[in-house]
């Protein structure tokens, strides 16, 4: 469970998150709906660990992020652009980030891969991927090993149509592992298909 | 589970920034190669055979460092490239395998380590390891070309040509000059100079870089920590120059302080984006 409890982040003078209260559970996926610059990408890297709050705080399983654990514990991230490694495969990338907890074994990055679209064979490095090619390998990166925190932002950049319903049924199929997946969108269509739950944010404050 | 991803990054960081500086090391077989050939042509310049040249005259010839500038007497104004390549080299290569961790991995490699500090300190161990190994590779070149050789320095050669005298050094002294000194000053240097690529930027770390080792062409002291490194300026082989034996506790207070000081930036920077690290 997750629980974000007056949750506010300021960078300079710009408030960019206000107040933020949620409480997410296990085995759930919630949409959160914004225009560009309305704060999604600023509170997932709060739940990430990456940013610290200015107020308030983040508590996972008991936990509070940025006290008793720098990150949480089991989480898969595709926040923003993905960034690999361009002269390696995308195999070759899964696996330096899988080596470094050592939870994730071959065969799961190769099932994972399949997945989302790729061929786990393909000996074309990162730098030659299109975008929607990318864009797969980052969300790859961030379900292998299911882990129990996803945190999804803009999913569906650079996805043909047929991606789109592809990588849609694979976040909905996470559901049923018990995680926890936020995804970030600015389709309403897509969220709603998705999600349990929406939140929508503008300016920094919960609607 | 932390320590095995602490040895988990170790191991990784040590096979890549080979793998991806591949070309870095057979830059510093090269240097080092024309090192040797500089080295032969002094010792042929000075009417001495290449056969007297013993694996601690190519030590003495890498590790010489370069005399003083004094405008007032109108010396010239000479840095030694090779000097200063051995300073900048371990640095750059670290520098630039950082950068590419933190951006081209980017958050992955930090979420997943589980802990901020874990990852500078590993990354603190592993410039230590990676200024071992680098130095590693300067002695295993001096023992491979010199196998067999004389293994007692040419003083008479040192002393006619640098001005360099052996005479009062001990054996202990020699493992001061030529491994720990070096090793320490690189090991500082680099982690000090990673620190402020991290809070600051490479640009900025680079131009820190250059300047603290040209400046030490200026000034005979033990606080511009490059001095240590250098024969020419020890007292133990010239007169009147500085003691090196002050600077190792220097170096080990100044390495714990660049690990402390980038624990606690690590630990409270944002990391907002793919480029810009800043502190609340």
């Amino acid at each position: 469970m997750i629980k974000i409890e007056n949750y506010s982040k300021k960078i300079k003078d710009t408030v960019v998150l206000e107040n933020i209260n949620m409480v997410l559970n296990d085995g759930m996926i919630y949409g959160i709906q914004g225009e560009n610059g309305s704060g999604k990408t600023m509170l997932m890297r709060g739940i990430c660990g990456l940013i610290k709050g200015s107020e308030g705080c983040i508590t996972i399983d008991g936990k509070v992020i940025g006290k008793d654990i720098s990150f949480p514990e089991d989480i898969g991230v595709l926040i923003e652009n993905p960034s690999f490694i361009p002269k390696y495969t995308g195999y070759k990338n899964l696996k330096l980030v899988a080596d470094i907890q050592g939870k994730v074994d071959k065969e799961e990055i190769i099932k994972t891969l399949q997945k989302v679209g790729l061929k786990p064979d393909d000996k074309r490095t990162y730098k030659k991927y299109s975008l929607g090619m990318k864009q797969r390998l980052g969300i790859a990166c961030a379900i292998m090993g299911t882990p129990k925190l996803i945190i999804l932002d803009e999913p569906f950049n650079g996805l043909d149509e047929k991606g789109v319903l592809q990588i849609r049924d694979v976040i909905k199929g996470l559901k049923q592992k018990n995680c926890i997946v936020i995804v970030a969108c600015h389709d309403k269509e897509q969220l709603e298909y998705l999600s349990d739950e929406i939140y929508v944010i503008k300016e920094g404050k919960l609607q | 589970m932390r320590n095995r991803i602490f040895l988990r990054l170790i191991r990784r960081d040590t096979k890549e920034v080979f793998r991806k500086n591949l070309i870095f090391i057979v830059f510093l077989i090269i240097f080092l190669f024309m090192e040797n050939m500089n080295l032969r042509n002094t010792f042929t310049d000075m009417g001495y055979s290449v056969k007297d040249i013993g694996i601690f005259d190519f030590y003495v010839y890498l590790f010489r460092g370069m005399k003083v500038y004094t405008p007032e007497i109108g010396g010239r104004f000479e840095i030694e490239m090779d000097w200063l390549i051995l300073q900048i080299f371990p640095v750059l290569i670290v520098i630039s395998y950082l950068k590419r961790d933190l951006y081209q991995m980017g958050y992955q490699t930090l979420i997943k380590s589980g802990s901020r500090k874990l990852w500078w300190n590993e990354k603190c161990l592993w410039i230590c390891e990676f200024v071992l190994m680098i130095y590693g590779i300067i002695y295993a070149f001096g023992f491979i070309s010199y196998y067999g050789s004389r293994n007692t320095i040419n003083k008479s050669l040192w002393e006619e040509s640098y001005g360099i005298i052996f005479k009062n050094c001990s054996h202990m002294d020699f493992i001061m000059m030529f491994v720990i000194s070096q090793i320490l000053n690189a090991m500082f240097m680099t982690l000090f100079i990673s620190l402020i690529s991290i809070t600051i930027n490479e640009i900025i770390a680079i131009v820190v870089c250059a300047f603290i080792n040209v400046i030490t062409l200026y000034y005979t002291t033990p606080y511009l920590l490059g001095n240590n490194t250098m024969i020419l300026r020890n007292s133990i082989c010239i007169m009147g120059k500085i003691n090196i034996n002050h600077c190792y506790i220097t170096y080990c207070i100044l390495v714990v302080l660049a690990i402390v000081i980038g624990n606690i930036y690590i630990e409270k920077c944002d990391f907002r984006n793919a480029e810009t690290r800043t502190r609340e």
